[in-house]
């Protein structure tokens, strides 16, 4: 302040707005959370009981010391576990994350086949339950402690503690067995093949390649999966908006709007969602996250080739470049999401966005 | 036309509690004349709320309500939903105690101050803006140009008490109703608010419903006050006559409740 450089041009120091400021660091964070979540990973990864030899190598193989030698050289397995990471962690910046003992195949390209195939469902389920969530949570909080409010959440209620798996066979013996309504597992009718890919979803693809009798197909397969999830993160959902806006419900502000004189419609989407609406976000973007990492049950009662299944067939056979690879991506998701919301709670807030 | 604006007669309002309905209003009668400022003061939960709300149908879901309301001419009925729509806002405003708490945080203020104008007044857009720089103005803020892009809190407390009433006067009310409206405020804050709903008062011609649980605010500002205690009205009279002679034991109390804080230094 109070040196004095008459000479010099004023310092060039454009003033950082205050939001590119929040970003960066929230993307510092990130940077630092992926990093950290490669090491706990990999210390994780090692705590699995078990011998990756005796899981991968057949008896015969298993009784030749040149063969387990050669197993464990290929895989690095003898060397001091720093170097491993260190090893490991090279790989991973180039996009390499090692070759999945069961399928032996790289484990990108596993990822990449398997992450589509839970996108298909995952996503429908996410966008459908975000929507009844916000309409029934709303709904219900808006007749806060009457007889509606009360059916919501026992409601809720039930279906937060149904195991999806039993569900999953409730919904498959409903519409496959007794219904006939569900052409039953996998992703497309035998006499399908998939369609080239484009998204790796495949009724987009199908319509993509112009086939409407594929693509149809494909959503049949994917429907039952989609129900299944989108009612257990309604539940969720519906808990949770409804808590947030009877939250926001007792402020002085919505009560201030409704003393304006402003149309009901006007209070209950410009003031009540709206204050809301940042925190539902955040909710549904960690709901969705879940989503990817939490699918195993469901995929494998609809034998669903998705990540949980890969995830599952991974974790049986003691894969754990596989493991890890899944795990990483999980981790990866979480934080990306998590960004995501971070921004765009700093776009909706002002609080943020000016401060 | 009467001179008088506002009439309570005989009401009672009742809440439901958890072992049925529990009484907070019994037997309330008020009137506000055209152009007044009426105070009504008493103790913490003593039902001053409850009036007002009770006057913009914004108690809690499941209150029961008797009595007359008479507004402006004409009877105030909760069940036609339209008329009490067209009331909110435009007939009777409200300002509430704690002006952080009563703005949107994530609207700006533009918006807040505009929405109910272009609802009840049917401006357009730049109308609607011209006539908040207007408002803005007519409550000294400064800068209203620039305040109408910003949001709440890049303002103090005493200067969003200001928005907030310029946001009540938006859309052209009769009878403004103050709650507390400089509780939540400091003392040097506290009297230009003051000073400001009095100037509105003989300048407008505005009518304002004046609450407060501290007798001694009304003494410059109120021309005639009324006393609750335990959802009832135990003292209604002239605000001079009404310090100078209290008729109750309860508004002696509270008298001299005052003049023993007033002693503490600030
Ligand atoms: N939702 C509610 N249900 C039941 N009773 C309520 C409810 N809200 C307030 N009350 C009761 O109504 C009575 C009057 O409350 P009110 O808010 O009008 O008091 P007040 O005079 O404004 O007090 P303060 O000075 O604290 O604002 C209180 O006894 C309070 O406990
Ligand atoms: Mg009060």
């Amino acid at each position: 302040m109070t040196t004095v450089e008459t000479s010099a041009p004023p310092a060039r120091r454009p003033r950082v707005p205050p939001i590119v400021r929040y970003l960066a660091r929230r993307l510092a964070i990130a940077v630092g959370l992926l990093f950290g979540s490669t090491l706990i990973g990999f210390l994780l990864v090692q705590a699995v009981p078990g011998d990756p030899v005796a899981a991968n190598l057949s008896d015969e193989a298993l009784g030749d010391p040149a063969a387990v030698a050669a197993f464990e050289q290929r895989w690095g397995l003898d060397e001091p576990l720093p170097v491993q990471y260190l090893t490991y962690l090279r790989n991973l910046v180039q996009g390499d994350l090692g070759t999945s003992q069961h399928t032996g195949r790289p484990v990108v390209e596993d990822l990449l086949d398997h992450i589509p195939a839970t996108l298909e469902i995952a996503l429908p389920a996410i966008l459908l339950s975000v929507l009844l969530g916000i309409g029934i949570g709303m709904f219900a909080a808006l007749r806060h402690g009457r007889a509606a409010d009360q059916a919501v959440r026992i409601g809720s209620l039930l279906g937060l503690s149904t195991p999806p798996f039993w569900l999953s066979l409730l919904a498959l013996y409903l519409f496959f067995f007794v219904l006939g309504l569900s052409p039953g597992g996998g992703r497309l009718s035998p006499e399908f093949s998939p369609p080239p890919s484009v998204t790796g979803l495949y009724p987009v693809d199908a319509l993509l390649a112009g086939d409407p009798m594929l693509a149809w197909d494909a959503v049949q397969h994917a429907a039952l999966p989609v129900l299944v999830l989108t009612l257990v993160t309604t539940a969720t959902l519906v808990r949770f908006v409804r808590s947030a806006l009877l939250e926001v419900l007792r402020k002085d502000y919505i009560t201030a709007a409704h003393a304006k004189g402003l149309p009901p419609r006007t209070v209950l989407f410009r003031h009540l969602l709206r204050a809301g609406l940042v925190q539902i976000m955040t909710m549904a973007g960690l709901t969705f996250a879940s989503m990817l990492a939490g699918t195993v049950l469901i995929e494998s009662v609809f034998a669903w080739p998705g990540l949980g299944n890969y995830a599952y067939t991974s974790a049986s056979a003691l894969d754990r470049p596989a493991i890890l690879g899944v795990t990483l991506f999980v981790a990866a998701t979480y934080i990306l999401i998590n960004l995501v919301v971070d921004l765009l709670y700093g776009l909706a807030d002002p609080r943020i966005r000016l401060s | 036309m009467s001179d008088e604006l506002l009439a309570v007669e005989n009401l009672a309002v009742r809440l439901p509690g958890p072992d049925g309905p529990v009484p907070v209003l019994n037997d309330v009668s008020l009137t506000v004349q055209r152009g007044q400022i009426v105070g009504i003061a008493g103790e913490s939960g003593s039902g001053k709320s409850m009036t007002a709300r009770t006057l913009l149908d914004l108690l809690p879901s499941g209150a029961e309500v008797s009595g007359t309301l008479r507004f402006d001419g004409a009877e105030l009925d909760h069940r036609d939903r339209k008329a009490m729509h067209a009331v909110r806002g435009h007939g009777i405003a409200m300002v509430f105690q704690d002006p952080t708490a009563a703005l949107h945080p994530m609207l700006s203020i533009g918006r807040q101050l505009t929405e109910h104008m272009r609802v009840h007044l049917g401006l357009t857009r730049t109308q609607a803006k011209a006539r908040a720089i207007e408002l803005l103005e007519q409550v000294r803020l400064p800068d209203p140009g620039r305040a109408l892009r910003s949001y709440p809190h890049q303002f103090s407390g005493g200067q969003l008490q200001r928005i907030a009433i310029a946001s009540a006067l938006a859309a052209r009310p009769k009878l403004l109703i103050a709650d507390e409206p400089t509780t939540a405020l400091d003392v040097t804050v506290q009297a230009g608010i003051l000073a400001l709903l009095d100037s509105l008062r003989s300048e407008f011609g505005l009518s304002v419903l004046f609450i407060t649980h501290d007798l001694g605010v009304l003494a410059s500002l109120a021309t005639h006050t009324c006393v609750f205690q335990h959802g009832r009205v135990v003292e209604s009279a002239p605000t001079a006559r009404l310090l100078r002679s209290p008729g109750h034991p309860y508004t002696r109390a509270l008298l001299a409740a005052r003049a023993e804080t007033a002693e503490v230094p600030r």
